[in-house]
């Protein structure tokens, strides 16, 4: 019943908000919208609680959904460790945001279509996580998939809002094409889609489809994850309100693909070939996005290339094996890019709607508590001893290291490599939003002011998380102590054999995270606090190199040139050369055009001249004959 | 139940209705068009009504034809003979519940001829249905057949601007497609003796495959043409195109139906050998379909050409899943038509909706609706996402089983079938992204208004039936199940397993 009701409420405050909310009046709408997530909150926090203490697995079958043949599906509300993590992800994120929303949406007319999207987005992402088939799953996605669209796109006047909503979704589709063949997949070879059954008969299935099927999730989940080649959505996503990028583009939505290969463990685990592939994948997009993230000037796109280059980390942890790692990582990243994003629209809030940091600075004194909020967030991401990520992204590299799977060290020297851009690009976010001298024109500068407490409670709470959820949880996560509660959610091996090695591994992998980070800290100080003419003249010398990640390694033109441009083109061709064309020349056009040719030849005949018709039966008649004689 | 009988009154009330208006007609001419209005819906209302006894009185768990009824006419050349099964019973719904609905949205967009309007409709609806429901063979042609008179008309008369070339385009195809079938029934019916497909069911055994293949053919050039099929669509974009709205809604929701429903009803259980032997010629067809008309609709600057196309691409699915002869498949088939019929019918209204308010069907015209149609909005993305099929929608059900079917086919079929649901998105949301948000940059749009409550009456139900069986298809998969796994077992038998 509580997951009941931890999965509907939100719903339920959807619909009431959506479709009664202007009848409610803006005050009573906040409330039912907020207290419907901080509900189903609580209530996540005492499921993981009891789940804590014993280990229980909650099925409440709902009803039927899809049966045909031996295609059986249902809605199901499921319950393990693995959904209890995401439950206080999701609920806990969504509930702050949600709070966040009422401050910084304040002057919106279409407030009430927000917080009814937002309110659904929760709702979809819930059913997402407690499915028990891949249906559901598929359900939960896709309704995910949609409330981005329409979150992206909310403010539908701006064209490029537009396009990236649009962007958005059809990237995502081809994910989703993956993910549904890799039902189809799977369906095909056990005969059922609930993951239970699936998983239990995995041991008996051929290589070719647990290869097959894993390679197809996988691209379901390079789409929803932003992974390299379909990670083009992610940073134009931010056209959205910040609240939306805070809540689906880094806390929850986008890591439902790291959901997914977590909670297909049991298939992963048998395919060697597709788990380097994400480890390829993984490694690649960390140092790619964290490349592209050293230039930016937008405040947001460089958060979203940050989060698009962790999660590339969450996928090494996977690719690994280390997947209850990749969950940690999940879990606390959640916490301080939320935070990030939060602060940084804080930040947007303050300066009128500003988001080039070039134009930005000295910011600290004006608005300090957003200032401070996003530093915790920064040192979180960095990996700063002691706080989340330093825990979580640590594990992640150590995993990466000690691992047997095939370019595991090929991942290990990258995501090293990408901790010193990592605290590169987010020390110079701080320093040039921050530090130095401001930038910003005077009449926008009066203005300036912290923002209200609706929007720093949440930058707080969150701060506390990013803070100290590493600290907690490592060993709930990580420890040897701790894993039988998860054998029943992840493929854990035989005694926890990865476990073991990342704590077993040397003190110099230990240690040289850390080192990496404090590099990219003086770099980030040595650039743009001591000799500030540097970037520009080196962008200047450099400035192929410097082009080609400020245009994110031109991605969105080769796609633009190969997918977009050439399908238009051929969908042109086909409209007017081969339908009207090819087939109406020679279906219904020529046959008319034969008609009336053959009826003009024929109404020549007719002359009117009685001698013409006369020869002409003569004519007709003796061949007649003829025929008649010979054939007949 | 059997002495009442029903499917004969349901078939026949709209004929009733229509002669309703003549006679109304003759007595008071002055009030006639509002009274042909009034007959027209409280006719194919009732019509709907009764018809629901149907589902109440339907056995979903036997295969046998129900509310069977037989007539010998014609000096016992041929029946009347009607009956429903599972697979047909639905279709029979769809019309009479799409009927008052389509009566309802041309209430005042029609201008001229309205008592003709009226009665053609009601004339398509008894011809509708009979084509679901006759089992003599003969009378399935007739009624087949027949439909395409009121349709030509209605094109023709109510049309647009090119209504001639069109509603010509249109016969000429038809024509081509129903000669050929004629020829394939007059010969079944030397073979067999009969015109009862029940008798001809149980007794049509074709040794001889080459007659076997000739007939399929004759019967699939019918069949493909009217679903329509890739390369014999291109009367299908010029005939929405040019139709009124209510004509645009009957040709995409019921009539592309009735060549599924020939497959299921004549290619599949009287042509089995000859349906294995073409099958991979089906796949391909629909499977270029399904690319082609996509990559088409995606260059489409008119609504309803844009429809029109996805229209034939939602098809394949149909195609693909039906001729994989699986129980998934056929139900996937068989769901995907009922739930385009659902979805294209709302998708051509919505797009009634604003082209009454604007006259233009032209996408650029247009941009930035959203702000003066909130409502409207609403639904046109509701039918958009259920377009795209996705999940939640009804059209998700369907292509979804056909193409977890296709796979255990093909692995091959499968993957291009699938792009399908990648391009489906480019288009629909193309289109959306165009008419619906942005700025306004039109002046006209500025006065629109939001849905009357007689739009509201012709959108929500639809709306809400989209998304019920979305969510909720069991009732329609119970009631396809039994029919539908009687039809693939003939292909599980093991003179047929050995030919696949």
């Amino acid at each position: 019943m509580d997951l009941f009701i931890i999965v509907f409420l939100p719903l339920a405050g959807a619909l009431i908000v959506g479709l009664l909310g202007k009848r409610l009046g803006l005050l009573l709408s906040h409330i039912i919208s907020c207290s419907f997530i901080a509900i189903p909150f609580l209530l996540s926090c005492y499921l993981f609680y009891s789940n804590f203490l014993s280990n229980n697995e909650i099925s409440l079958y709902l009803f039927d959904w899809i049966q045909s043949g031996s295609l059986s599906s249902s809605w199901t509300l499921y319950f393990d460790t693995l959904t209890s993590v995401m439950l206080v992800v999701v609920t806990s994120v969504s509930a702050l945001v949600h709070i966040y929303s009422i401050g910084y949406m304040k002057k919106d007319p279409h407030q009430y279509r927000f917080f009814a999207y937002l309110s659904f987005f929760t709702f979809a992402m819930l059913i997402l996580v407690t499915s028990n088939n891949f249906l559901q799953l598929f359900f939960g996605w896709e309704g995910v998939g949609l409330a981005s669209y329409l979150l992206i796109g909310f403010w539908y006047e701006k064209p490029s809002a537009n396009s990236a909503a649009m962007k958005a979704f059809v990237v995502n589709r081809v994910g989703d094409f993956g993910l549904m063949l890799g039902i189809a997949t799977l369906y095909f070879a056990t005969g059922s889609v609930n993951f239970e059954e699936i998983f239990s008969l995995s041991n008996d299935l051929d290589n070719t489809i647990i290869n097959l099927s894993c390679l197809l999730l996988f691209i379901g989940a390079m789409g929803k994850s932003a992974q390299l080649f379909l990670h083009t959505w992610l940073p134009d996503a931010m056209e959205g309100p910040t609240p939306v990028s805070a809540l689906i583009h880094a806390a929850t939505m986008v890591t439902a693909g790291i959901f997914l290969i977590a909670r297909c463990s049991p298939l992963f685990e048998q395919s060697e070939i597709i788990s380097s592939l994400i480890i390829f994948i993984g490694s690649s997009t960390a140092f790619f996005a964290a490349s592209v993230g050293l230039v930016q000037n937008d405040i947001k796109r460089v958060i979203a290339y940050s989060t698009c280059s962790q999660l590339g980390y969450m996928f090494v942890a996977l690719g690994v094996g280390a997947y209850q790692v990749a969950i940690f990582h999940l879990f606390t990243h959640a916490f301080f890019k939320s935070l990030l994003f939060l602060g940084s629209g804080s930040v947007i809030h303050a300066l009128s709607d500003e988001q080039d940091i070039r134009k930005m600075g000295g910011l600290a004194k004006l608005i300090p508590f957003t200032w401070l909020s996003m530093i915790i967030g920064t040192l979180a991401l960095t990996g700063a001893p002691f706080l989340s990520g330093y825990y979580s992204k640590d594990g992640i590299i150590e995993a990466a290291y000690s691992s047997h799977s095939s370019g595991h060290l090929y991942a290990f020297y990258l995501l090293v490599f990408s901790v010193f851009l990592t605290s590169f690009y987010s020390w110079r976010l701080i320093l040039l939003t921050f530090h130095g001298t401001t930038k910003t024109p005077n009449e926008i500068l009066t203005k300036v002011h912290e923002s209200p407490l609706t929007m720093t409670a949440p930058l707080f709470l969150l701060s506390l998380g990013s803070i100290f959820s590493g600290f907690f949880f490592a060993d709930f996560f990580m420890s040897v102590d701790f894993q039988p509660l998860w054998t029943s959610s992840l493929y854990l091996g035989s005694n926890s054999e990865i476990i073991d090695s990342i704590h077993r591994s040397p003190s110099w992998v230990k240690a040289l995270p850390l080192v990496m980070m404090l590099a990219g800290l003086l770099m980030a100080m040595f650039m743009y606090v001591f000799f500030k003419s540097l970037p520009k003249s080196l962008s200047k010398r450099f400035s192929f190199f410097y082009n080609f990640l400020l245009n994110k390694w031109y991605f969105d033109e080769i796609y633009d040139l190969l997918f977009v441009k050439s399908s238009r083109k051929i969908g042109n061709f086909l409209s007017l050369v081969f339908d009207k064309g090819i087939i109406d020349g020679i279906g219904p056009d020529g046959i008319s055009l034969r008609v009336q040719q053959l009826a003009k030849y024929a109404s020549k005949l007719q002359t009117g001249f009685i001698y013409h018709y006369a020869l002409a039966m003569l004519v007709g008649l003796t061949a007649f004959i003829f025929l008649f004689v010979i054939f007949g | 139940m059997q002495e009442i009988n029903l499917l004969t009154i349901i078939t026949f009330l709209p004929l009733v209705g229509a002669f309703f208006i003549l006679l109304a007609r003759s007595i008071n001419k002055e009030n006639s068009e509002s009274n042909s209005k009034y007959i027209a819906l409280w006719t194919s209302l009732t019509t709907f009504l009764i018809s629901l006894l149907l589902i109440y009185g339907f056995n979903s768990s036997v295969t046998d034809f129900q509310f069977y009824e037989r007539i010998e006419i014609a000096g016992g050349i041929m029946t009347y003979q009607m009956g429903i099964d599972g697979i047909s019973i639905l279709f029979v719904i769809l019309t009479t519940f799409l009927t008052p609905i389509i009566i309802i949205s041309s209430w005042d967009s029609i201008k001229y001829r309205i008592e003709q309007y009226m009665i053609a409709f009601l004339v398509l609806e008894t011809l509708m249905i009979g084509t679901f429901s006759a089992l003599d063979i003969i009378l399935f042609y007739l009624f087949f057949e027949s439909v395409l008179i009121p349709m030509f008309i209605i094109i023709g008369v109510w049309g647009g601007e090119k209504r001639v070339y069109s509603a010509f385009k249109f016969f000429l195809y038809t024509l081509l497609g129903s000669v050929l079938m004629l020829a394939a029934v007059i010969s079944i019916i030397t073979i067999t003796g009969t015109t009862e497909m029940p008798i001809i069911y149980n007794t049509l055994d074709l040794k001889d495959q080459s007659i076997q293949y000739w007939l399929w053919l004759a019967f699939f050039a019918s069949f493909a043409i009217k679903l329509p099929m890739w390369p014999v669509h291109t009367w299908l974009p010029d005939a929405h195109v040019e139709a009124p709205t209510a004509g645009s809604v009957i040709l995409a929701a019921i009539l592309l139906k009735m060549g599924g429903y020939g497959f299921l009803r004549f290619s599949l259980p009287l042509f089995p050998e000859a349906c294995l032997f073409f099958s991979d010629f089906v796949f391909w067809l629909s499977i270029i379909g399904i690319i082609y008309t996509s990559l088409v609709a995606f260059v489409q600057d008119d609504m309803k050409k844009l429809i029109a196309y996805s229209s034939v691409a939602h098809m394949g699915f149909v195609t693909l899943g039906i001729f994989t002869f699986t129980v998934n498949g056929i139900q996937g088939g068989i769901f995907q038509m009922l739930s385009h019929g659902l979805v294209s019918a709302a998708l051509f209204l919505s797009v009634g909706i604003i082209y009454d308010r604007m006259h233009t069907r032209e996408i650029k015209d247009y941009g930035g609706v959203v702000t003066v149609m909130p409502k409207f909005a609403a639904c046109f993305m509701i039918f958009t996402l259920a377009n795209v099929g996705l999940p939640g929608t009804s059209s998700f059900v369907g292509e979804f089983l056909s193409i977890v079917a296709v796979f255990s086919v093909s692995k091959l079929f499968a993957f291009l079938a699938a792009t399908g649901v990648i391009l489906s998105v480019v288009y629909a949301l193309w289109l959306y992204r165009n008419v619906i948000f942005g700025k306004i940059v039109n002046d006209s749009v500025k006065a629109l208004k939001d849905l009357s409550i007689r739009e509201k009456l012709v959108l929500f139900p639809i709306a809400f039936l989209v998304i019920l069986f979305g969510l909720y298809p069991m009732p329609i998969l119970d009631i396809i199940s039994a029919s539908s796994n009687h039809l693939s077992e003939i292909y599980n038998s093991e003179s047929l397993s050995s030919l696949k």
